[in-house]
């Protein structure tokens, strides 16, 4: 047996029994301990093998060049650590992040701790990290930059109550281009999981 | 029945409330054609401060060598919560973090938030929090740390490795003049899962 198809079954109000996995058609859940029901992610995952070659342009890019599809209703739990780097182009220019695709969103909110500079992905100076809660799919500047070769590391978190379902695209954007384009560097990477429906506070557990 | 055994078989058409399992990943599919991964999670956390030793040799985080078994051509993802403390010798140095052990590694990428404190470790909050990131195993440096014999970093870092050849992966700290020794301090830890075989990992509905 190389699986297990669980029906989906309504979840909210049962006493969840110990040992149990159960599926209510958002989420697989498990109960190790008490009623501390929890959430199994199961995340939907990429992860760049090899440098993903940009463009020199003003327009959104996708961060990863793919984007993942979700659902109608749902809300979502992500998380992304990503690496950007230029060599060339110095005209200035703001970096801003976002999401494209064609899912609506009902409400958004992460986390981005952004550290950029002009040198190495691993130089010591921390003068120009950045950390934001950004609340909108919306292109939002990480900052300006005005030299040629040009370092980002974003390490972010957060969850999205999606509407309509349809494709969610992790993008950035340049306000002018640079005269050089942007790489995603091999070991970014999103995950991206359900955690509920939307419309209404996530509490799964023992939570009161 | 206190276990399920699935057999390892090719993933086919996704089915919604389907727990699969295709070496080295178990996957879920909680919704239409949302493949996911299911993160198992090889789990270790300091139950006692561990006290490292006073050298300029790296050195294990959570033991002297005390690492994890990793598989051939396989991806992983990783996620570790650290603080190192110490309260003697007021030398200079700095600190890098590097992994080290009999597996290789075709890439790695990882970062995130940590600080660099002085005085004696206490909860709360830290000024200026900085960020690191590498993407290599071999030492990185997070800075350094002034000559005050109190002196704390503290950190959470998330990423992922992709593995050649299997064997042990354990996580290290080097300090540039010998010191301390730094303890890591109890409730320190480190999650590891498989993500996929080694190459472009895409699980899902990503296109």
């Amino acid at each position: 047996m190389s699986s297990i198809v669980l029906g989906a079954d309504t979840l909210l109000g049962t006493t969840p029994a110990i040992g149990s996995v159960e599926f209510d058609g958002k989420a697989f859940y498990a109960t190790a301990q008490g009623t501390q029901r929890g959430i199994i992610p199961g995340a939907q995952f990429f992860r760049l093998e090899s440098n993903l070659a940009g463009a020199n342009v003003t327009t959104a890019q996708n961060t990863f060049g793919v984007s993942v599809t979700l659902s109608t209703s749902t809300i979502y739990a992500f998380e992304s650590v990503i690496a950007l780097s230029k060599a060339a182009g110095a005209t200035s220019h703001t970096f801003s992040v976002g999401f494209g695709g064609s899912a609506t969103v009902n409400n958004i909110g992460y986390g981005i701790i952004e550290k950029s500079n002009t040198t190495s992905f691993t130089n010591l100076s921390n003068s120009d990290t950045i950390q934001a809660f950004i609340q909108t799919v919306s292109a939002t500047s990480m900052g300006t930059v005005a030299s040629a070769a040009q370092f980002f590391m974003q390490n972010i978190k957060g969850t999205v109550s999606i509407n309509g379902g349809g494709t969610f695209t992790p993008q950035y954007t340049l306000s002018a281009a640079p005269g050089g384009a942007y790489s995603t560097l091999a070991g970014s990477y999103f995950l991206i999981y359900p955690i509920g429906a939307s419309g209404a506070n996530i509490s799964v557990g023992a939570w009161a | 029945m206190s276990q399920i055994v699935l057999t390892t078989d090719t993933l086919g058409t996704t089915t919604a409330g389907a727990l699969e399992y295709a070496s080295p990943v178990i996957y879920g599919t909680p919704i239409g054609t949302q493949r996911g991964v299911i993160p198992n999670s090889q789990f270790y956390r300091l139950n006692a401060d561990y006290v490292g030793t006073a050298s300029t040799s790296a050195q294990g985080i959570y033991g002297s060598s005390l690492g994890v078994t990793l598989s051939s051509s396989t991806v992983y993802a990783f996620e570790m919560v650290v603080v190192f403390s110490k309260t003697a010798t007021a030398t200079a140095h700095s600190l890098s973090l590097s992994f080290a052990g009999a597996a290789t590694i075709n890439n790695i990428l990882y970062g995130g938030v940590y600080n660099a404190l002085s005085g004696v470790f206490t909860s709360g909050s830290g000024s200026g929090p900085l960020t690191f990131f590498s993407n290599t195993a071999a030492a990185a440096s997070m800075g350094n740390a002034s000559a005050t014999a109190n002196w704390n970093w503290p950190m959470q870092l998330r990423g992922t490795v992709n593995i050649n050849a299997g064997g042990t992966f354990i996580p290290q700290y080097t300090t540039s003049v010998s010191v301390g020794p730094y303890s890591t301090l109890a409730g320190s830890y480190f999650l590891i899962y498989p993500i996929g075989s080694a190459g472009l990992i895409n699980v899902g509905t990503w296109a």
